[in-house]
């Protein structure tokens, strides 16, 4: 690994650098004795505790709120409904939600009233005892649904992007072969281990809200926004948390937790349950993608046509952003000379869909390898050597905005990096292998994920250090840490920064009363944003201690003591992340709502398995994960990005899929909601590849999300090798394979059963020709 | 769970006696699960039985005797052999931890049509060993097995042991949608004796079957026993199998659910049948070795 050295003269000889090592978390002795005390876990003396009255319907007017009979319960303190909420919004418009649903629920499990009690069990009576009178109205169940009403007045497309460089249409129709791959991804769940909840407080005409966030700066207002408060009367303390991927987000929770407290002014405790969060929580957004890659002869990607429309739910949190996210990553790490992209949002009466790690990459790059790959088998091409041969290199334009993009991508090192494991090149052994119904196969494909909020956001990450008396020096950095340990990572770059001891090193996150506001722990920013916020701030220190006569090498108490004598012992400092350097096709007044990245982080990862042809079922044997994350700042906590990020995609392809019937969940719980057990998740084999960021700190960009991307198409692709049959369908679950393999073969699927098999289902809702997700005409 | 009174039966005639008036409760499993508020009476731990007999026993005429209150991990451990269907059961049930609680008799009172650990029951001629205040009595383990969720068990009987018959080969396969705690979306177990007297061989190479016996899960609104593809089982050819896996069909009565379709559990289980095969003639290669 290559690893650039700070400016100036090394000031302490003894400090032997601690970035590339692989430090333990800071938590990670608490975290597994469980002595670590997560923001569900406080407790306080006569706290109340807090349950929520959820909408039973998908879509219906509410006629009624009886809270009588809960009011009246013993032991409950408070029953609040819409006109409690002294604003009742959760974001800026009204299609991003209310805080309780007052007029109409537009999904089940939307929040209608909260009780605060003095005990949990009675808390959730009182909760159940809420009767509400609802109108049912039809039900839009997706975003082809026929029903002849619209979700929210404007309509049913919450919005749409369109983008296209070159002229795709004639490119296609001069190419030499056209690959049409239309496919379907599934809402995913985030299960993180700690469900929603914490406690808030309401003292002296301030609130706080010890409540897991990814997001404390957007929840610091939505809370303020919802009781009329001053910002700088609202503290969120956002961790410990039990995980995020993404649920952590926009979570109304600290909403509901602020609400209580402020109403009943004492200290309410809340925690949802899983089946709440599994039922009311956000979702990936499970996407319709229709791809077609137009190739001559030799190889050359001639033009990627991507059309995409994602379900959003009934509000519209991320929805735009995620799409947005899409529309960048439809090409891929591909370079082609004409590209484009369609894609709609749309809403309806389904789970809300939200931030998920992947953020709208997964969806389109299922589909684009997928085209990849089955491109490489029309032509008799190794599906390496195609792949490497139409990659964007670092510098290029990107193929649909025109963009410049980072010479530190170094996704062709990253390919072969891949290519060059044993699982990759002894295919062939592998599936000479193969024994009766087991078919041995092996996959291959990558992506790359951008890295920070995109340009023109003015995306921005701080912090603040001050050097104690003591000798310590103390840091309030943000993103925050949601279970990947960044503080870990931020105290790295500053022991190597300073050149001291990281043990006199203390990093604070998480707290907005005394963190700057530095955006969200998501867009695999931390390590960048907050990494760099953090080099920075340190660099002002280190530029003191360089001046003559401040170090005079003497223990780093004494320089301290003297830094805080003389007044220069805190320092502020602020990471603007760069744009990127020439905007493209882009007209730089949109630049914000196209958002383009300078920075990806790149992954390939190579799948073995076997494939039971009489069964469907896919047995995993090894997953290869090559990650360009530019410097590992802390090299096996990225592994452990990566291997969670595999695992997660693994579920992806092959579990998870949250089900609904006409806007009605049927998945509510772990045991029908089937995430991967130790069982079923394979070896994994990570290779960091070799590769510096310039903008970033030593070197380091972000990885966490992208990891998550090429799993599911490369076992796709792994199942396409190993059977014929290319999976189009997430999750491919056993019994979509075996319809795929059966339908393939030309038996017949359906004689015996009334029911057509899920897959043939999934078949028919394909219309490719009818891509575009108008609103549903008639009544709102 | 407040107020819920836990009696324990430290002998078999205190079990006897307090399930008469409580509900019997062994690993907890599916009871806790499936919660607590349409059961009356109190719950009886039949856990606390203190029985000096090992959970697994060979009885004089051949047959094995299996604890039904045991954890069923204890039975898999037993150095006394149980027929490999059952062993394969246990070591594709849940996980380490539910396998340590929960029991043979739970699995079976249940009643669910998708049990792991019912089929190999059923192939190896099982007869449970059932008591209560009233006396004993002996069921045949498809006399058990009277719908989803629901069994011949009378108020106040208990199920104390099963009893199965010895059978030369068998086995287990669950399919389920992942490899560990997962609900069974098929399964079949099966057992068979070799067809000709030395080494179930036939001239032609095919491998004579005698006396197979399959039996389904998750098919039928309980387990089922498949007698037309047994019927067409009689060698291992590919025709045979052929005809078997066809016949299938009309042995089971599948529906559509969360996990699974009608469709789907049907064509699955035709291939857990096909997968037969391979499998009866590694046990048989392998058996022929153990035989001098
Ligand atoms: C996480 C998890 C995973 C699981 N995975 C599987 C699996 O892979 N395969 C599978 O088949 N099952 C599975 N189960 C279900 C359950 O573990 C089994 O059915 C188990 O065998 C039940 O045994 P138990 O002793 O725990 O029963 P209990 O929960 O104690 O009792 C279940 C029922 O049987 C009655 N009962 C118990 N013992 C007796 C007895 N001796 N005589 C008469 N009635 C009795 C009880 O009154 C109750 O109605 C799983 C359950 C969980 C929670």
């Amino acid at each position: 690994m290559t690893r650039e050295t700070t400016q100036g003269t090394s000031r302490a000889p003894a400090h032997t650098g601690v970035v590339g090592r692989s430090l333990p978390a800071d938590d990670a002795a608490a975290i597994v004795a469980g002595d670590l005390e997560y923001v569900t876990d406080r407790r306080v003396d006569g706290m109340l505790h807090g349950a929520v009255h959820r909408s039973a319907h998908p879509h219906a007017r509410i006629v009624s709120v009886d809270t009588a009979r809960a009011a009246s319960e013993p032991g409950v303190v408070a029953v609040l409904t819409a006109g409690d909420v002294p604003c009742n919004q959760l974001g800026t418009d009204s299609e991003n939600g209310a805080v309780l649903a007052g007029d109409v629920v537009r999904q089940v499990g939307e929040a209608i009233a909260l009780v605060a009690a003095a005990d949990p069990e009675t808390a959730r009576r009182a909760a159940d005892l809420i009767e509400v009178g609802y109108e049912p109205l039809p039900v839009v169940d997706g975003p082809d649904s026929p029903a002849p009403v619209t979700v929210h007045p404007r309509g049913n497309v919450a919005g749409t992007l369109t983008f296209e460089s070159g002229d795709v249409a004639t490119a296609l129709s001069s190419s030499d072969l056209v690959v049409d791959v239309d496919t379907t991804t599934s809402a995913q769940e985030h299960v993180a281990i700690e469900t929603p909840g914490g406690m808030a407080e309401w003292d002296l005409g301030k609130i706080t809200v010890w409540c897991g966030s990814q997001n404390p700066g957007l929840h610091r207002k939505l809370v303020a926004h919802a009781l009329r408060l001053n910002l700088d009367d609202v503290r969120l303390v956002s961790n410990p948390v039990g995980g995020a991927f993404g649920s952590r987000n926009d979570d109304p929770a600290p909403v509901y937790l602020a609400l209580l407290a402020w109403h009943t002014t004492r200290p309410v405790h809340l925690h949802l349950s899983r089946r709440e969060t599994i039922v009311a929580g956000p979702k990936r957004h499970p996407y319709r993608t229709r791809v077609r890659l137009g190739f001559d002869r030799a190889g050359t990607l001639r033009a990627i046509d991507s059309r995409a429309v994602a379900d959003t739910g009934p509000y519209v949190t991320a929805g735009r952003n995620v799409l947005k996210t899409s529309a960048e990553l439809s090409s891929g790490p591909y370079a082609a000379p004409n590209a484009r992209f369609d894609g709609t949002v749309a809403y309806s009466n389904n789970a809300n869909a939200g931030a998920f790690r992947g953020f709208g990459a997964p969806q389109v790059a299922f589909a684009l390898e997928t085209a990849v790959s089955e491109a490489a088998v029309e032509l008799g091409l190794d599906p390496v050597q195609i792949r490497r041969a139409n990659l964007t290199r670092p510098g290029d334009a990107h193929s649909l905005y025109g963009h410049t993009v980072s010479r530190s991508l170094r996704a062709s090192q990253t390919l072969d990096a891949a290519a060059a494991h044993p699982w990759w090149r002894d295919r062939d052994a592998w599936a000479a292998g193969s024994a009766g119904p087991w078919r041995r196969g092996t996959g291959i494909a990558m992506a790359i994920k951008g890295v920070g909020m995109g340009s023109g956001k003015g995306d921005t990450a701080r912090a603040r250090l001050i050097v104690s008396a003591t000798g310590t020096v103390n840091i309030w950095a943000g993103p925050n840490h949601t279970g990947q340990a960044i503080g870990t990572a931020y105290r790295q770059i500053a022991a190597d920064t300073l050149g001291i001891d990281h043990d006199r090193i203390r990093v604070h996150v998480g707290d907005s009363e005394l963190v700057p506001e530095s955006g969200a722990t998501a867009a695999s920013r931390s390590m960048y944003a907050g990494g760099s916020a953090v080099h920075q701030v340190c660099g002002r220190l280190r530029a003191v201690l360089d001046e003559p006569g401040v170090d005079t090498g003497a223990s780093f108490d004494d320089v301290a003591a003297h830094l805080v004598a003389s007044g220069r012992a805190e320092y502020e400092a602020e990471f603007v992340l760069p744009d990127v350097d020439d905007i493209g096709r882009i007209p730089p007044e949109a630049l914000a709502d196209y958002a383009p990245h300078a920075v990806y982080g790149c992954s390939a990862q190579v799948v073995r398995l076997e494939v039971n042809t009489l069964t469907g079922e896919i047995r995993l044997h090894g997953v290869v994960c090559a990650v360009d994350a530019g410097v590992a700042v802390n090299p096996g906590a990225t592994v452990g990005q990566a291997e969670g990020g595999v695992a997660q995609g693994v579920g992806f392809a092959l579990f998870e899929e949250y089900r609904l019937d006409a806007g009605v969940p049927v998945t509510t719980s772990l045991e029908n909601y089937l995430i991967p057990t130790a069982m079923d998740v394979p070896p994994i084999e990570t290779v960091l590849v070799t590769g510096h960021e310039n903008t970033g700190p030593f070197g380091a960009k972000g990885m966490s999300e992208v990891v998550v991307v090429p799993t599911a198409p490369a076992i796709a692709a792994a199942v396409g090798s190993a059977t014929g049959f290319w999976p189009r369908h997430l999750p491919m679950t056993p019994e979509r394979v075996r319809a795929g393999l059966s339908a393939m073969s030309g038996e017949g699927t359906s004689e015996r059963s009334g029911r057509r098999s899920a897959a043939e289902r999934a078949r028919t809702r394909a219309r490719p020709e009818n891509m575009s997700a108008e609103p549903a005409e008639g009544a709102s | 769970m407040t107020g819920r009174a836990l009696a324990r039966a430290d002998t078999p005639a205190a079990a006897d006696a307090l399930c008469a008036r409580g509900r019997p409760l062994a690993g907890a499993t599916d009871l806790l699960v499936h919660g607590l508020d349409g059961v009356r009476g109190e719950l009886v731990d039949l856990t606390a039985i203190h029985d000096p007999r090992p959970p697994v026993e060979r009885l004089a005429d051949g047959r094995v005797r299996v604890s039904a209150t045991a954890p069923i991990s204890a039975i898999a451990r037993s150095p006394e052999p149980v027929p490999v269907a059952l062993t394969d059961a246990i070591a594709q049930f849940a996980s380490p931890q539910i396998r340590n609680r929960a029991t043979l008799g739970g699995n079976i009172a249940n009643g669910s049509p998708a049990a792991d650990l019912v089929p190999p029951l059923v192939v190896t001629d099982a007869v449970l060993g059932v008591r209560g205040a009233d006396g004993r009595r002996s069921v045949p383990v498809g006399e058990m097995l009277a719908g989803p969720g629901r069994t011949t068990l009378r108020p106040g009987e208990w199920i104390e042991y099963a009893d199965l018959a010895p059978v030369p080969h068998s086995g287990f396969r669950k399919l389920g949608y992942r490899r560990a705690l997962a609900v069974a979306v098929v399964s079949l177990a099966w057992s068979w004796s070799p067809g000709s007297p030395r080494s179930g061989t036939e001239p032609g190479g095919a491998v004579a079957l005698h006396d197979v016996r399959l039996a389904a899960g998750a098919v039928a609104p309980t387990v089922v026993r498949c007698p037309r593809a047994e019927a067409a089982l009689n060698t291992l050819d590919a025709t045979c199998v052929d005809t078997a896996a066809t016949a299938v069909h009309d042995d089971i009565a599948p529906i559509d659910d969360l996990r699974a379709s009608a469709w789907y559990r049907a064509d699955a289980l035709a291939g857990l049948v096909r997968e037969l095969a391979p499998a009866a003639t590694r046990q048989l290669r392998e058996g022929d070795t153990a035989q001098p």
